[in-house]
């Protein structure tokens, strides 16, 4: 008997064994560095692998938090006001402990010295789902190849139609905010959580912990959001920010000093800026970046001039973008990409013919 | 903490299983109790009093009539003749139904005020509100399983009143019974001799259960992440905006959905059945094939067939042999002749069976249509038997052909996907505007030309391809090809080259990852 428990033991660690060797043996080699073309990662990786593929430690202000922070931050034009490098490293739904993985992940390669955080996502908690999160999401950080493992969707369809400039995704609808512009006063829907749970404050901390090892600051900020704001949400995180000695800006209750017209500069009814509303936002913090005299304009730097050479695409896009949507975007510049293809084709076999 | 999640199959199923297997034999369903009511605590907080209180409550009801039955059985002995016997037993049988009535009334009646009352109020006060008056509604939260639990326990109680066996004299026993973890969400609904005596044994954990158990949960897993979940952007997708979408999205939509439900449902039945395994414990089927049924009689043989089992021996089987039912069949033999009283049997027992099947789903009309569209369906099917098989010999056809059993798959098939149309629709308005709307504008074209983003080619092979493995497993199980049986008598190397195999499988193709919402169970709101 007991032979035969030892032997099933053995067996059993020999399964999970080499169920583990072969993980780490595929994630060593399937790592973003090595194997990954950005146009092949899809979905929400694709911000992620880009980040990673920035120059080594050119980027001076990262930008985190939920869809919140990625619709209301555009790092082009923090380029193109103050010349500071910048990237959109948060993602739609963020949860605290994938934001965390996310913050070591792509200061891997980079040294910030700002790490901006927009604040919504700290009252985003749901037991089961954190829990979960905290589970996978080590697992995913060292495992390129559970963390990435839908790249075999690339072989059978083109890929996401969405296009990122460091990040942001340009948006140029407009949904007009037609409730009271007196929001804060508010109560928000019942829904909505209103307390920051311990759970996410741990994983704060150890964010803070990280940038604080790091000399990065961090600078805690609400994105200005009729929907998802009120006084009780701007108290607690005052509270929050105080109690973790960090800097707290709400562009809630300086709307006008940040410029935002609500009837303009959102896209989906008072919820999330659009490109204008993120134009105005950006602006605001680059001049409050600038105002701490420590960040450098790259500007006319030959070494940022992949910078320069991305504004002119990104003002393109946003010249083209006016009335249109990503797909149709994506059908004209793979109309465009085919018709060259075809007229090199035909010159080829005109040269032939002449020949 | 849901069977499919991670924190489930990585953390807590382990851990439950080495501490039952250190603990001392005689505690282990200790453990077990103790892990299923720390899981019903993780979703359903402090309702777990009421599944505690529940489960006393059945144990008190269930001793009652035991001890009732006892007094009876001391009172025979006095008595001198048979009469008196019979007198004695109808006397204390009498108390005993009024034990069964409290018991039953009670746990169908917290059922009913969880599910239905807010239902029923809505429904009422559209009347009262013209007399001015109005039921108040009730805050009520859902205590996760109590359709599958209660039921548990009514049949507990109504096995006991019909002394099938006696009434357990541990709370413990009952109480993990009733709450036993793999089974608490979704089912299947336990008759209490298949599961109590191997909970209580607190057998040693065993290496055969062990690769049986790992094998279900897997393959359960594939067939819920490869397939399922991706089909799910689809459904919600199509059944949300149904109003776009018209004739060949609307069958796309209902056979997706199909699909979706029954990779979902069989899936998690896989994982509960594979997580009692791992214990010893072997809990009963819920699926065998439903998609070869060649009748909707027998896909509801084959599909969720806990359920259905319970209600043919808690309500189908009580009903026919009632009185009233006896009583007006021989009546209707006379007047009607043979035909029509077995008609009018079947309508009568079939009746509450297929309302409470329906209600059971949950509280909305599109749940009482369902119920009554199997009613129908069924009773028709009942009606036409003599007449079918009459038609097939004028025919000369032969009824066991195989064309024939294919056009009777496919029609059962066309059934079983109008019923989900129904029965995943928004309401049953909606699902009568998708019903329709087959009809309007049927192009199957449309399909690849207006394809939503919601499923990528990707997901589609994923999908078909995921499907097209079951399928065969399934067929070959069908045939009576023992496919888990040859896996796990396979020597060691070719049974972990399928273990590993389902698991990279679901790796690589399961819809998971950061960003990704994990589906909730179907039937865990159920």
């Amino acid at each position: 008997m007991h032979s035969d428990l030892k032997k099933n033991i053995i067996k059993l660690a020999a399964f999970g064994g080499l169920l583990l060797v072969i993980l780490v043996i595929a994630s060593a080699i399937m790592t973003p560095e090595k194997w990954f073309d950005e146009n092949l990662i899809q979905d929400r990786n694709s911000r992620s692998v880009q980040m990673m593929e920035q120059p080594e430690y050119t980027i001076d202000v990262m930008n985190i938090g939920d869809s919140l922070s990625t619709a209301g931050f555009t790092p082009m034009e923090l380029w193109r006001q103050q010349g500071f490098t910048s990237f959109n490293i948060g993602a739609d739904g963020l949860r605290m402990a994938e934001s965390y993985y996310a913050v070591v992940e792509a200061c891997d390669k980079q040294a910030p010295k700002y790490l901006l955080i927009e604040s919504l996502y700290l009252f985003r908690f749901a037991l089961g789902q954190d829990m979960q999160m905290s589970l996978s999401q080590p697992i995913y950080h060292r495992s390129a190849f559970l963390k990435y493992h839908n790249i075999w969707k690339s072989l059978v369809e083109p890929k996401g139609v969405m296009i990122y400039h460091r990040g942001y995704t340009v948006n140029e609808n407009v949904g007009e905010y037609e409730g009271d512009f007196g929001y804060l006063d508010l109560d928000l829907d019942k829904n909505n959580r209103m307390t920051i749970s311990a759970y996410n404050s741990f994983y704060f901390d150890m964010i803070k912990k990280f940038c604080d090892e790091r000399g990065i600051k961090i600078i805690l900020y609400s994105m200005p959001s009729a929907l998802n704001y009120n006084w009780e949400r701007v108290g607690k995180i005052e509270e929050f920010a105080k109690e973790k000695r960090v800097e707290y800006i709400d562009l809630n209750q300086i709307i006008d000093q940040v410029g935002i017209d609500w009837e303009q500069d959102t896209n989906d009814n008072g919820d999330h800026m659009n490109l204008f509303g993120a134009v105005k936002v950006t602006g605001y913090l680059g001049n409050h970046l600038k105002e701490k005299a420590d960040l450098v304009d790259h500007r006319g730097d030959p070494a940022y001039s992949d910078w320069d050479a991305e504004l002119i695409e990104y003002d393109q896009l946003v010249e083209d973008m006016e009335g249109m949507s990503f797909q149709d975007i994506w059908n004209i510049r793979k109309d465009k990409e085919w018709d060259e293809k075809y007229k090199k084709q035909d010159s080829q076999k005109n040269t032939e013919k002449t020949e | 903490m849901a069977i499919h999640t991670n924190l489930y199959l990585l953390v807590f199923l382990p851990v439950v299983l080495i501490i039952y297997q250190l603990v001392p034999r005689k505690a282990r369903w200790g453990v077990l109790l103790a892990a299923s009511y720390a899981l019903y605590i993780s979703f359903s907080k402090y309702l777990v009093l009421l599944l505690m209180a529940t489960a006393a409550f059945t144990y008190g009801i269930g001793r009652w009539m035991d001890r009732i039955g006892n007094e009876c059985s001391e009172k025979q002995k006095e008595c001198t003749d048979r009469k008196q016997k019979s007198e004695v037993k109808k006397a204390f049988q009498k108390k005993r139904v009024v034990a069964l009535r409290v018991g039953v009334l009670v746990l169908l009646g917290i059922l009913f005020y969880v599910n239905y009352y807010n239902f029923v109020a809505q429904n009422v006060n559209i009347f009262l509100g013209k007399l001015g008056t109005q039921l108040p509604m009730a805050r009520v939260m859902f205590p996760m399983g109590i359709s599958f639990y209660t039921l548990e326990a009514v049949g507990y109680l109504a096995d006991v009143y019909w002394e099938r066996y006696p009434a357990e004299k541990h709370l413990g026993k009952l109480a993990l019974f009733l709450s036993f973890f793999p089974q608490i969400m979704e089912g299947p609904i336990a008759r209490y001799p298949d599961t109590s005596d191997a909970l209580f044994a607190g057998e040693p954990v065993k290496m055969e259960n062990l690769n049986e158990g790992f094998l279900r949960i897997i393959w359960g897993l594939f067939k819920k992440m490869v397939v399922s979940d991706r089909l799910s952007y689809l459904t919600t997708h199509l059944f949300t905006n149904y109003k776009e979408y018209h004739g060949s999205f609307i069958i796309l939509a209902a056979i997706a959905y199909t699909i979706q439900l029954y990779l979902e449902f069989s899936g998690s039945i896989d994982i509960v059945i594979g997580s009692g395994k791992l214990f010893g414990v072997t809990i009963p089927e819920n699926f065998n094939q439903p998609f070869s049924a060649q009748s909707a009689a027998e896909f509801w043989r084959r599909w969720h067939m806990s359920l259905g089992t319970w209600f043919k021996n808690y309500v189908f089987y009580p009903i026919t042999v009632s009185p009233m039912v006896k009583n007006w069949n021989k009546k209707a033999r006379k007047k009607y002749g043979k035909y029509w009283s077995m008609v009018g049997t079947s309508a009568m027992a079939l009746f509450p069976v297929w309302v409470a099947t329906g209600v059971w789903h949950g509280a909305g009309w599109k749940y009482l249509f369902y119920g009554m569209y199997y009613f129908v369906i069924l009773l028709f099917g009942v009606a036409m038997e003599p007449i079918k098989e009459k038609n097939l010999q004028k025919l000369g056809i032969d009824k066991d052909a195989k064309w024939l059993k294919v056009v009777r798959i496919l029609k059962t098939w066309v059934i079983i996907f109008t019923g989900e149309l129904f029965f995943n629709a928004l309401n049953l308005r909606a699902g009568f505007a998708m019903f329709f709307s087959i009809f309007g504008n049927f192009h199957i074209s449309s399909i690849w030309k207006y394809w939503p983003d919601v499923l990528t080619k990707g997901d589609v092979v994923a999908v078909c391809a995921g499907s097209v493995i079951v399928w065969i497993v399934g067929f070959l199980k069908e045939s009576g090809v023992d496919i888990r049986g040859k896996i796990l008598n396979a020597k060691t190397p070719y049974k972990w080259g399928v273990y590993y195999a389902i698991i990279f499988a679901i790796l690589i193709f399961g819809a998971y990852g950061t960003g990704y919402q994990p589906v909730d169970l179907i039937y865990a709101g159920f």
